[in-house]
């Protein structure tokens, strides 16, 4: 599903950050196909953000999938808690809403992976839009984009590709080295 | 070149300031007093526009409210501390001095319990001992 153009462009860059628009219809398989570049054939550690799927269903289907779990450290945003709860691969934030403690657990869990090489995999942007104004959106993602080039890493972005956050994408594409747009 | 510009300016203001406070006040205890205060008022400013800047329900939030109310019961010490020297003020008056550092030692316990707390949520020890593994495979 994945051009093979875009796998090239993923494979000769050590670092990037890239914002992936991917349709409603193949987002999971899209999803899956990129995790397992980056951790299967590239073999790079990563921390993954979720603030679509809980940790838990998450965890069930990168095993389904044979995706080497281990090497990623998950941040689940979406799972209710009413305080931050961590378990050894997880760290639970309780909301969404919440993005200062999203900001620093990313910061933590990135500097904790004991490799050159990494990943950060916000999934997704569009989920922000419901919790957030497009304004406070904008802000977050331009703090993201400028922390995955500090952290060095292979930074990717998910997002829905819709009407209502183009305006959004617009801004974010002059801060991304790449589009991939995986419809 | 901005930023460098109003830097340069808040550095002058403040060496001003501190020279302004050492001219007009001849003694010393009073004039460290008033240099702690104005220092006090800078952090209190710079904790309260944190605090407004972090989501709410947050631990580094919380953390930020205890340091907060931490610093003003400092700052309120300090400020009683030169009223005392000042007014020459005596035996009863002296004791609200005391409860105020206290209460700012005691919400600063509380705000190390909460950084404590915030080290043990956020950091992936174990987790980094198991990539480590496996990327030795």
């Amino acid at each position: 599903m994945i051009k093979k153009a875009y796998r090239e462009q993923m494979n000769s860059l050590n670092e990037y950050v890239a914002l992936a628009l991917v349709s409603s219809k193949n987002y999971q398989e899209t999803n899956l196909e990129l995790i397992k570049i980056l951790v299967n054939e590239q073999k790079t550690p990563g921390v993954y953000i979720t603030l679509n799927k809980p940790y838990k269903t998450l965890k069930k289907i990168f095993e389904q999938k044979a995706i080497n779990n281990s090497l990623i450290i998950f941040i689940d945003a979406i799972t209710q808690e009413e305080n931050l709860k961590k378990t050894k691969e997880c760290l639970f934030i309780g909301s969404p809403e919440k993005l200062s403690d999203i900001s620093i657990a990313m910061d933590q869990a990135v500097r904790a992976i004991p490799s050159e090489q990494k990943f950060v995999f916000f999934d997704s942007l569009s989920t922000l839009l419901i919790y957030h104004q497009p304004g406070t959106i904008a802000k977050f993602i331009h703090f993201l984009s400028t922390k995955m080039r500090e952290w060095s890493v292979k930074g990717i972005i998910i997002s829905l590709e819709s009407d209502a956050n183009k305006e959004l994408i617009n801004q974010l594409t002059q801060f991304c080295d790449l589009t991939l747009e995986l419809k | 070149m901005n930023k460098a510009i109003f830097m340069i300016i808040e550095l002058i203001a403040i060496v001003l300031g501190i020279l302004a406070i050492i001219k007009f006040v001849s003694d010393k205890e009073i004039l460290v007093g008033f240099i702690s205060l104005s220092f006090g008022v800078l952090a209190i400013i710079w904790s309260f526009i944190a605090l407004n800047s972090l989501s709410k329900g947050t631990s580094s939030r919380d953390y930020v409210m205890f340091f907060l109310i931490g610093m003003v019961f400092l700052f309120l010490f300090s400020l009683w501390h030169v009223l005392v020297r000042i007014n020459k003020w005596e035996s009863r008056l002296i004791y609200p001095e005391y409860i105020f550092i206290s209460i700012a030692y005691l919400i600063f316990v509380m705000a190390s319990f909460r950084v404590y707390k915030f080290s043990k949520e956020f950091g992936f020890k174990e987790k980094t001992k198991e990539i480590r593994k496996q990327l030795k495979k």
